[in-house]
């Protein structure tokens, strides 16, 4: 497949739509957890939670935006773009959860995105 | 780290049985889309469009049961631990591709990737301490 090189506007509206899709999939799971049923009572009670539903869309929005991105860029240079969603993740939860940073957890996800990046680089050779 | 095991550990289950379904689901629906001419299928009308839909079912519905387990094992334990573990749908989509898609060759990068990936998600699922 062959890609057009992209101008300066296309650049930022890729940066933009990387940025935002990756953000939309972190808080799509944070809305998970909310609709995650408390310990005790039925497990199932999350299919009336309209967090699900709206995490579920959520994850859909980014997933399109990851086929737009797709089309723009090489799979080797999506996938592991796309490893910014932990990144938010780390963020969100510490802000909307007050979960701790620890070194350690800023250890696993940079060897997560190294291992992620090896994965793309060899598919898209 | 067993601390972190005991207290995210049935998060850390649920999710990995997530990102199998992940895994799985891509894999249903992506392999009948591959070989279908998209207008064609319009042009065919409402039939073309049921059957096409029929296709991708199966892929959907393994989505939404890892969406309804992703959703149950975040219950357990702390988002910065568990989301990482959505990564662990690469090394399943390379298992399942390695069986169901023999033809495709893996490169020696991807498989060092795989383990790189499952080396993270440990050290990230032994990592909290509350």
């Amino acid at each position: 497949m062959t890609m057009n090189p992209l101008s300066t506007k296309e650049i930022i509206i890729i940066v933009v739509i990387l940025l935002s899709s990756t953000c939309i999939s972190s808080l799509a799971s944070y809305f998970l957890k909310k609709a995650s049923p408390a310990d005790g009572g039925s497990k199932l009670k999350l299919l009336i939670s309209p967090f699900f539903y709206l995490g579920g869309v959520m994850y859909v929005v980014a997933a399109a935006a990851n086929i737009y991105l797709l089309q723009k860029l090489p799979y080797a240079i999506v996938l592991p773009l796309g490893s910014l969603t932990y990144i938010w993740t780390m963020f969100f939860s510490n802000r909307l959860l007050g979960e701790k940073i620890t070194g350690r957890k800023i250890l696993g996800m940079c060897i997560i995105i190294v291992g992620v990046i090896l994965v793309a680089v060899g598919k898209g050779k | 780290m067993l601390e972190s095991l005991k207290k995210n550990g049935k998060g850390i289950i649920l999710l990995l049985i997530s990102a199998f379904s992940l895994a799985l689901g891509q894999l249903l629906w992506k392999k009948p889309l591959e070989n279908v001419d998209i207008p064609v299928v319009i042009a065919q009308g409402f039939s073309g469009i049921w059957l096409l839909f029929l296709k991708v079912l199966p892929g959907f519905i393994v989505y939404a049961i890892g969406a309804v387990v992703m959703t149950i094992g975040l219950g357990y334990g702390e988002l910065s631990v568990l989301q990482p573990i959505n990564s662990m749908s690469y090394v399943f989509a390379l298992i399942l591709s390695a069986i169901f898609v023999p033809t495709e060759t893996i490169s020696w990068i991807t498989i060092v990737g795989v383990f790189v990936v499952i080396a993270g998600v440990i050290v990230i699922g032994g990592s909290s301490k509350k």
